[in-house]
This record gives structure tokens, C-alpha cells and sequence, in this order.
């Protein structure tokens, strides 16, 4: 019992993980309607970059903790969403009006072009620093099995929940997140209206792109390994959590995260590790051919 | 980026150049900070970081010079632009020879690595000739007219010519392995060239006639490689029985694998067919047992010819070299190889022509141009489909099937998604339903980048390569498609005065 | 009254809700077989959705639809979208032209003969080996050949399809632009290409979506003259959705005006042109107001 709830817990915090970055998948499919494949290079390149402003901070002698936490994010989200933006600006907005598969194929262009990039600048090995928040906290005591929850873990759900609703109200409340919607629904009528539409999808790129960034920061965090090809495997697996909670939605998003999250760890914690990846793919495998519309979507209804 | 052209000289325009320039090479530098400036690197059980920033001084510059050039182009100041860009590119040459030439030299370099030095010189070359290229090419195109479009090739060669041609090629291309100065690398990279048409050929059934986006093309390769593994080891079948029979398994394959994804559009079915690759290649390299894990399968009998084989003569006279009156080398196995994936490239593409001719094709290009249409006129949307994947599946399979026997070992490693990609960048930069652009696509991204000294830039190539084409010629290289059937072909009086 | 005319499609009790909306509420109409029967209203009256449960795109919520040949009749609302244009053979066109762009007219004729083809040429496989068409000279050595073969049976079928398509082309005129990209055209001549299109697939009932939209009014006298050539010659049903009165009233047989989803009037073209609840759908008020 105790194994299982071990499991599960870690399970929500990679499902967080796996959240944060679904939500930048479904964000962008719902305003421009494509897949953004290079997100999960986005997500590899947040992570390169907390990676190296917290060796540079630790080279430059600041030891205080939290404060460098709080710098290693300010930084690593600022430039990972200026990666975002930038591939949005060259990679998409030229491709806005080509046929339906260009878009698609110029992100695929770009995912194998910065995984590489990456790969030369830093090297191919993956690269791992000591873990850095230590300590747990204990939740139960019994006889046979004790629960702990790292402090770590605890940080990551914290933070999932304080991005959600910050991002829920975003959307909702906000002129910004209205202008969004208005686009997700109608393009050219929002542009008929006077709404910014290269602004809007700028600025979700950078949403998903920031988003993306603290993922990436958390991983480095947490599992202090980083290397190129992250980015491909957490890509595939949060869009598989995106589609799983319905895309296009974001709560549907976090929803399939965690979900996905504590399926991959069950199944390693109890089947078989190697084959975890598989039981990712097989779930995108299966819920694109079964329930397309996943779990909160909205079914799409063919236009003749 | 704002593309307004103006005509005027102004100074407010130069303003807004360099303000342009300006922006762009800060957004380099933002960009390429911490990953180009820092290198992480691992000493003992710490990782520590190696200073680099002034590559990142280096980028600022080059992107700022280089969308300095090309402002100035657009603001028609193309003079001073070729005269930059031409300084830049002279001052990294001459330092470059001089470093050649002396082992240092007084212009510094920014890069410490010449090889990256050499490619920054040859893309202000390129720019340089570029911006003269397009200097004579504007005028000429403001006193174009107007031609209407038609479907008919600008150069028009009568069929007895374009045989003619096709007879040389073939005959050169026979030849080629027996003539002296092809060695055993250059044989394997013209096999290697070939072996990538035959699968992008494939590949370009299901992407550029039917208009699915197959990311998982791969798995079907594999499947006629351990096809023919599997079956020779366990089963002795001979190499030729294999051929045919990997080609129908990996049909077989891909009819299984077509169908749960029929009815999922452009971007899911990509993303679903992505996956099953995946899977396959995660079973491929976990079931130890059937499939050697990820050590793969080694040992995979040679093709032998007329129970001839390719083996040292051990005085039992049933080896190639002794049937041929020739001495044993190695090289007899690597030149039938190579004659016999030419073989299987004709074929294949025999096949294609004839299958775009015959209704399957046609629905095929209808199912891409307008899948509701299709579905309106009573064809099964769901059958064609299903006889791309298939058929695209089965030339995968006996590719494989070759490869395996080429080889003589296969492991995962070579079927991974970037092969997916590769194929795929082929047949898009080739432009998509287009036979002989994919042929030039193969030249250009395998043949070239096979140089040594380039190999850990191919890939990023690709990559920039696939959305350079797709922003400059979303068609391809050769985008023109030729119509299978034509008015000339009806009985009078409809074919009267058909061209 | 006894009909001495033989209906070729009943549609009963159609009704289609999407969610909260009632797109189509309880319509009942016959189409009777070789006439020209349309269907009229406001925009948003349910029209397009009509066609598009005729032809399978949506499934009716309730309804039966029959469509009658004399061997069988097909209930459209349990066919899928295809077999209704292959087994029931009824063709319809759209109303934002759907062509194939980047393939020739003549090719865009050929898809429409794609389930004979794919027949007589064995799906595709057995005439691999067949010759192509390439041949003008039918009665040379090779093409012996392949007859004693019996390998030339493709080559024949593809020969009478190309001129069935070059028929229908000559008949809208656009016989001498057979091998252009279809996107070259002129919108007129896209429209026309789209009724040749579908009258190369043979149908029994013709369903033509808003087939005078966008055409000048020379344009929409080639159209009628058309479409009663099509009605008397080809045997063909025409079912016909339009809002250009110049052409539903000179060739239609029979009207259905819907307004709403519902029904409101049916009868010949005399008759709806005086009918005061028509006329009150159109224009908002009735005749007694003016």
C-alpha cells in the first residue's frame, strides 16, 4: 500500500511536469490549429538553460538558495521564451497561409534542427549535478510502511497549482486571455475586430514557451539529468497527456499530465521499467485512434 | 520581420536597416547567451562550465552584418551590400589561408574550430553571390509579361530524346563500379544513395501522392530487414524467396497499422504513425529473445547467385570468383550489391509511374487534393488509404530486406525516428509526388554530407534545410507535377489538334 | 389523384438537430424520377444540410430516405457517404467548389470513373503488366500483341472512359483546355467542370449545391440549357439547390421551399411564385401590406 502511494505521488509529479508543457502544446493547437513539434525541444532548452545559469551562480559564488532558485527561473524562462517567440517567428508565422502540411513539416524541421544544435554546442553526453533540494517530508508513520514526500516533489505540485490558477484566471478574467479565446474560436473574425492576431500567437508561444521553461527547470531540478534528447521523449509523452485530457482545453491538459504521469509510474513500479516509455506511447497510440477528442475536448463536427 | 520595400534612399530608411539589424543580431545574442556562450563539461564527477562568450560576440556580428546585407538589398542599396558582405568573406579567407599557410595568423578568427570558420566564410560567399545573382534577375522579371499556366513542361523533349537519356544515365550508372577511380567508399555511398531513392521513392507514395504524413516509415524498413534476418536464421530461406516475401510482410505491416489510423487528419495521423515507429522500435530492442535486443542480429547470410556464393574459394568451386575465371576480392560482393539495388530502384520506379497511371494513383493524388471530394464521387477513402500505406510499406520492406544482406548485421540503431526524418526531408526538399526530385534530394542531402569532415553537421542540416524549403519553395526543388493522361490518348474527335 | 410519375427519392419525416439547434424539422418531399425538382428558401433554411444527409455526411436524427432504381431501393440514411455515390449513385457537387486543383481536367473527369476502373483493371494490379494508352496505332504489332495476350483488356476500358470524359467535357465547353491544371480556370468554368465531373460517374439523381452561384446571366442561360439537356437526354434526376430565380423558375418541374428547417410550400414553379407564405418568407411581409 504504501509502495502504491509512493508511486502515485511520484506519478503527480512527473504528471505536473508533464502538464506544464501539455498545456503549451494545447494552447498552441487551439489557436492555430497545428502541432507544435519543437516544443519539447523547448522544454530541453529550459532545462539547458537552468542548468547553466545554476552553474554560473554557483561559479559566481551565490549560495543562498531560494535566491537562486528565484534568479535560475527569472533567467532560464526569460531566454527559454525567447526561443519560443523565435521559432514561432520563423519557423510557423511565414508557413500561415501554405498547405495544411508545411506547418508540420517545417516543426518537425525544427525539432531535429535545435536538438542537434544543442547536441553540438554542449555535447552529446547527458550531463547530471548533485540533487539540490534535499530532505522529505514525512506524512505517515505506520507499522509496515512510512510515507515520505521529498521536499522537491512537494515544490513541484505547489508550483503546478499556483501556475494553473494564475493561467485559469489569465484566460478567463483578462482582456489578453479573451482575445485568445476569441482567436481559438475564429480567427479571421478576430482579426476582423481589431485583435492583434500576430500578437496573440506571439504571446502564446511565450506562454507555453515559459511554461515549458519551469518544466525544464523542475526536471533539472529533480532529476539533475540533462541531455539533448529529452526533449523529443517528454515531447512526445506530454503531447500524449494533451491529447488524453482533450486538445484544445487546459485543464484537460494538467488533467492528462497527471494522469499520464501516474500511469507511466505504476506501470514501471509494478510491470517493467524498460517498457514505460511503450505504456506512454501506447496510450497516445490509443487514445488518438479510440477517443480522439480525449478526455474534456470538444468533438469536431466536419464542415462541408 | 517587416518586408515593406521602399524605393527611397532616405535616411530614415537606413535608419530603420540598421534598427532592424540591430534587433535581430540582440535576439541572436539573447538566444545563443548561455548555450553558445557556456559549454558544460563534465570533469570527474562535477560539471563545470568553459567560457565561450566570445562566440557569442562572433554571432551577434555575423547576424548583424549578415541582415545588414540583406536590408540593404531590399532598400535597394545592393552596391554597398555586396561590398560588405564581399569584406567580410575576404577577411575570414585570407585569415583562414593564412592560418593554412603559416599555422597563425595576424587577422583573428573568431571561432576556434576552423571548420566553422570555413562555413561562415562560405556563407558570406554565398551571400555575396546571391545578392549579384538577384541584382540581374530583378530587372529582368519587372519587364516579364505575363504567361498563362499551363501544365505543359517549359523545356519540351520528345519521348525518343528523354529514352535517350534515360538509356545513357542507365549506362553510366552500370558502369560506374567497374571504373577505376570508384573505390570501395565511394561504391558503398552510391549504394547508400540508392538504397535512400528506393525508400523515398516509397515514402513518396504515402506523403506525396496520398498526402498522409507517415513519421513512422521506418518500422516497415525494419520489418523487411528482421524479415529477412529472422527467416534466414531460423528458417534457412534463401535471399531471393526473402525479397518478395519481406516486401509482403511489411504490407502486411503496414495494412495493420493503416488501418486504426484511417480516420485521423494531417497532424494526429503524423503524430500517430510517429508513435507506432516508436513502439516498434522499443520492442524491437527489448525482446531480447526474438530479436537479439539491442545488439541486433548479426551473421545475415550474403545473396548468392545461382548457388554461387560470394566467399573465399576454399577448392569446393562453387564461389562467385572461381564460376567468373577472377580472382577473390571482396569488392565482387559490394559491386553485384550495388548492381542489384540499381535493379530494384528501376523497378521500383517502373512500378510507381505505372501505378500513378492506373486508377489507384490517380485516387491517390484525388484523396491528397480533396479527400470529401473523393468520398463524393464513390471512392472508399478508406481503401485508397489503405493501399498507400501498403504499398509504400512493401517497397520499405524490400529496401530492408536488401540493407539486411548488404550489411550482414541490423541493430535498431538503424531504425531510428531521425531515419524517418532523413526520408522524409528527402521527399519534401525533392518536392513531394515528384520521382526525379527525389533523386536530386538524395544527391544533395547523402552524397554531400557523407564527406567525413561534415558528419556532425548533417543532421542539423536537415533540419534547418526542411523549414528553409518549406518557407522559400513549400513544393520542393522540382515542384512540377506531370499529368498521367491526356487529350491525345481519346479517339477522334476529341483528340483533334490535342497538343 | 393517381401519379403516373415514378418518384426516385422519398425523404420522410427528415429531422437533424445538432445539440440544441433543429437544423431541419419534419420535412417530407418526393422527387420525381427525370424531372428537375429544387429545393428553395432564406439562407439558413436548412438546404446544404439536407444534401448533406442525403449524401451521408450527417446522419439524420430521424428520417428515412429511399432512393428508388428500378432494381432496388436504398435507404440513404443507413449508407455510408461513399456507397451512397457508389451503390445508390447519387452525385452531388458543392457549394464552395471542391475540384482536385493541381490535376488536370481530364483527370478530374477520370477519378469519377475510379470503381469501373478499378474493376477492369483488377484493382489495379492486373494491369500492371497491360499497356498504356499511349498507343495511337491500334492496329500495330505491339498492340497485337498485347490483344492475343489479353493483356490490352485495361488499355481498352481506359480508352472508353477517356472518351466518355472528353464527351462531357465538349458538352460544357471545355474540351480544348482538357490537359490544364483545373485550378487555371475561371470560377464559370470550375462550376461547369464540376457538373461534367459528376455526370461522368453515371448518377441516378444529380445533387447540385447553389450550381448558378456567381454566374453571370449568360453564364446561367449556358446553365439551364445545360442541365435540361442533362434531364432530357441522359435520363438523370436533378435535385437542385438554388437561390438565382432565373434558373429555378425557367427549368424546374417542381419546387420545395424551406424556410426555418421546415417545409412551407411544394408545388410547380407557377404555382410558388403566387404563394403568399413564400412570398412573406422572402421579402418579410405579404402582398396585402404593400
Amino acid at each position: 500500500m504504501g509502495y502504491f502511494i509512493e508511486q502515485l505521488i511520484n506519478g503527480l509529479s512527473l504528471g505536473s511536469v508533464y502538464g506544464l508543457i501539455a498545456i503549451g502544446y494545447t494552447m498552441v493547437y487551439g489557436i492555430i490549429g497545428m502541432v507544435n513539434f519543437a516544443h519539447g525541444e523547448v522544454f530541453m532548452i529550459g532545462a539547458f538553460h537552468a542548468l547553466i545559469t545554476y552553474l554560473l551562480l554557483q561559479t559566481l559564488g551565490v549560495a543562498i538558495l531560494p535566491v537562486a532558485i528565484i534568479i535560475v527561473l527569472v533567467v532560464s524562462v526569460t531566454l527559454t521564451a525567447t526561443y519560443g517567440w523565435a521559432i514561432e517567428r520563423i519557423a510557423y508565422r511565414p508557413l500561415r497561409g501554405s498547405f495544411r502540411l508545411a506547418p508540420l513539416i517545417s516543426a518537425i524541421g525544427m525539432s531535429v534542427f535545435l536538438q542537434n544544435y544543442v547536441q553540438l554546442l554542449q555535447g552529446a553526453r547527458p550531463k547530471s549535478i548533485p540533487p539540490i533540494i534535499q530532505g522529505s517530508l514525512h506524512l505517515f508513520e505506520g507499522e509496515d510502511f512510512s510515507i515520505s514526500i521529498s521536499y522537491l516533489r512537494l515544490f513541484i505540485i505547489i508550483a503546478t497549482v499556483i501556475l494553473m490558477i494564475f493561467f485559469t484566471l489569465l484566460i478567463t478574467k483578462t482582456s489578453l486571455g479573451r482575445s485568445q479565446r476569441a482567436c481559438e474560436q475564429d480567427i479571421k473574425m478576430a482579426a476582423l475586430l481589431g485583435v492583434n492576431v500576430d500578437r496573440v500567437i506571439s504571446i502564446t508561444f511565450i506562454i507555453g514557451a515559459s511554461l515549458a521553461a519551469i518544466a525544464g527547470l523542475m526536471f533539472m531540478f529533480f532529476y539533475g539529468v540533462v541531455d539533448f534528447y529529452m526533449g523529443f521523449i517528454a515531447g512526445v509523452k506530454a503531447f500524449s497527456a494533451a491529447v488524453l485530457g482533450g486538445i484544445g482545453s487546459l485543464p484537460g491538459a494538467m488533467l492528462g499530465g497527471l494522469l499520464l504521469g501516474v500511469i507511466e509510474s505504476l506501470f514501471s513500479g509494478y510491470f517493467s521499467v524498460e517498457y514505460k516509455d511503450l505504456a506512454a506511447f501506447s496510450v497516445l497510440v490509443l487514445v488518438l485512434i479510440f477517443r480522439p477528442t480525449g478526455l474534456l475536448g470538444r468533438p469536431e463536427v466536419e464542415k462541408v | 520581420m517587416d518586408t515593406t520595400l521602399s524605393k527611397s534612399s532616405s535616411p530614415s530608411s537606413l535608419a530603420k536597416i540598421l534598427g532592424d539589424s540591430a534587433i535581430m543580431s540582440l535576439v541572436g545574442g539573447i538566444l545563443g547567451f548561455l548555450l553558445i556562450g557556456f559549454k558544460t563539461e563534465a570533469r570527474g564527477i562535477n560539471l563545470e562550465l568553459d567560457w565561450r562568450l566570445s562566440q557569442v560576440l562572433a554571432l551577434v556580428v555575423f547576424v548583424f552584418v549578415g541582415r545588414l546585407c540583406l536590408g540593404l538589398r531590399q532598400f535597394h542599396h545592393r552596391l554597398p551590400a555586396i561590398f560588405l558582405a564581399g569584406v567580410v568573406s575576404v577577411y575570414f579567407v585570407i585569415g583562414l589561408l593564412l592560418t593554412e599557410m603559416y599555422g597563425f595568423s595576424d587577422l583573428p578568427l573568431p571561432y576556434i574550430d576552423n571548420k566553422l570558420n570555413w562555413m561562415t566564410a562560405a556563407i558570406y560567399m554565398g551571400l555575396v553571390m546571391y545578392l549579384a545573382a538577384t541584382y540581374r534577375l530583378k530587372k529582368v522579371a519587372r519587364e516579364k509579361k505575363i504567361v498563362p499556366p499551363t501544365s505543359h513542361p517549359k523545356i519540351y523533349l520528345s519521348p525518343i530524346f528523354r529514352w535517350m537519356i534515360a538509356i545513357a544515365v542507365l549506362f553510366i550508372l552500370i558502369s560506374l563500379p567497374f571504373l577505376s577511380v570508384i573505390d570501395r567508399r565511394y561504391l558503398n555511398i552510391l549504394t547508400q544513395v540508392l538504397l535512400y531513392v528506393v525508400l523515398a521513392w516509397g515514402l513518396n507514395i504515402v506523403v506525396g501522392l496520398a498526402g498522409l504524413l507517415d513519421l513512422g516509415y521506418v518500422a516497415f524498413y525494419a520489418v523487411g530487414a528482421y524479415s529477412y534476418a529472422l527467416l534466414s536464421q531460423y528458417y534457412g530461406f534463401s535471399f531471393w524467396l526473402c525479397l518478395p516475401l519481406a516486401g509482403l510482410l511489411a504490407g502486411g505491416f503496414g495494412v495493420m497499422l493503416g488501418f486504426p489510423v484511417l480516420r485521423l487528419r494531417g497532424d494526429y495521423l503524423a503524430i500517430v504513425t510517429l508513435g507506432f515507429g516508436e513502439i516498434i522500435r522499443m520492442i524491437l530492442v527489448n525482446w531480447y529473445q526474438f530479436t537479439g535486443g539491442p545488439n541486433g542480429l548479426n551473421q545475415i547470410p550474403k545473396p548468392s547467385v545461382l548457388g554461387y556464393v560470394f566467399e573465399e574459394p576454399k577448392g569446393q568451386g562453387n564461389t562467385i570468383s572461381e564460376w567468373l575465371g577472377l580472382s577473390y576480392s571482396s569488392e565482387h560482393f559490394y559491386i553485384f550489391m550495388y548492381l542489384l539495388i540499381l535493379v530494384i530502384a528501376m523497378t521500383v520506379l517502373w512500378f510507381v509511374k505505372k501505378l500513378r497511371r492506373l486508377p489507384i494513383g490517380r485516387a491517390w493524388e484525388a484523396l491528397r487534393e480533396d479527400e470529401i471530394a473523393c468520398r463524393a464521387l464513390g471512392l472508399n477513402p478508406t481503401n485508397v488509404k489503405l493501399a498507400a500505406f501498403a504499398t509504400g510499406a512493401m517497397i520499405a520492406g524490400v529496401a530492408g530486406c536488401f540493407f539486411a544482406a548488404y550489411q550482414g548485421f541490423i541493430s535498431p540503431e538503424s531504425f531510428t525516428f531521425m531515419e524517418s526524418v532523413t526520408i522524409l526531408a528527402i521527399v519534401v526538399l525533392g518536392g513531394m509526388g515528384n520521382q526525379l526530385g527525389i533523386v536530386l534530394a538524395t544527391v544533395i542531402l547523402i552524397f554531400m554530407l557523407e564527406f567525413r569532415d561534415l558528419e556532425q553537421f548533417r543532421m542539423l542540416a536537415l533540419g534547418g534545410l526542411e523549414v528553409f524549403i518549406m518557407i522559400w519553395r513549400p513544393r520542393g526543388l522540382i515542384s512540377r507535377r506531370y499529368p498521367t493522361i491526356f487529350r491525345r490518348f481519346a479517339s477522334p474527335p476529341f483528340s483533334l489538334n490535342a497538343r | 389523384m393517381m401519379n403516373t410519375k415514378t418518384p426516385i427519392l422519398d425523404v420522410e419525416h427528415l429531422t437533424m438537430r445538432f445539440g440544441g439547434l433543429t437544423a431541419i424539422d419534419d420535412v417530407s418531399l418526393t422527387a420525381v424520377k427525370g424531372e428537375i425538382t429544387a429545393i428553395i428558401g432564406p439562407n439558413g433554411a436548412g438546404k446544404t444540410t439536407l444534401f448533406n444527409c442525403l449524401t451521408g455526411f450527417y446522419k439524420p436524427t430521424i428520417g428515412r430516405l429511399s432512393l428508388h432504381q428500378p432494381a432496388k431501393t436504398f435507404l440513404l440514411e443507413r449508407m455510408e457517404g461513399f456507397k451512397i455515390a457508389r451503390i445508390a449513385k447519387v452525385i452531388r457537387t458543392f457549394q464552395n467548389i471542391r475540384l482536385f486543383p493541381a490535376m488536370t481536367l481530364l483527370e478530374n473527369m477520370m477519378v469519377s470513373q475510379h470503381t469501373a476502373l478499378m474493376k477492369a483493371s483488377g484493382f489495379s494490379l492486373l494491369a500492371l503488366l497491360s499497356s498504356s494508352n499511349a498507343l495511337k496505332d491500334k492496329n500495330g504489332f505491339y498492340q497485337k500483341w498485347q490483344d492475343f495476350l489479353k493483356l490490352s483488356f485495361y488499355a481498352n476500358k481506359e480508352c472508353q472512359a477517356i472518351d466518355k470524359c472528353c464527351f462531357w467535357l465538349n458538352q460544357v465547353g471545355l474540351l480544348e483546355r482538357a490537359d490544364e491544371p483545373a485550378s487555371s480556370l475561371p470560377y464559370g468554368a470550375q462550376r461547369r467542370l464540376e457538373i461534367a465531373r459528376a455526370m461522368c460517374a453515371d448518377p441516378t439523381l444529380l445533387c447540385l449545391d447553389e450550381p448558378a452561384a456567381g454566374l453571370n446571366p449568360k453564364e446561367s442561360a449556358e446553365l439551364n440549357h445545360l442541365l435540361l439537356e442533362i434531364k432530357n437526354n441522359h435520363a438523370t434526376s436533378i435535385l437542385l439547390i438554388e437561390h438565382d430565380m432565373s434558373v429555378v423558375m425557367n427549368i424546374s418541374d417542381h419546387l420545395v421551399v424551406l424556410n426555418y428547417g421546415k417545409k412551407i410550400a411544394e408545388g410547380t414553379p407557377e404555382d410558388i411564385q403566387k404563394n403568399p407564405t413564400v412570398i412573406e418568407a422572402y421579402l418579410g411581409h405579404t402582398l396585402h401590406d404593400e
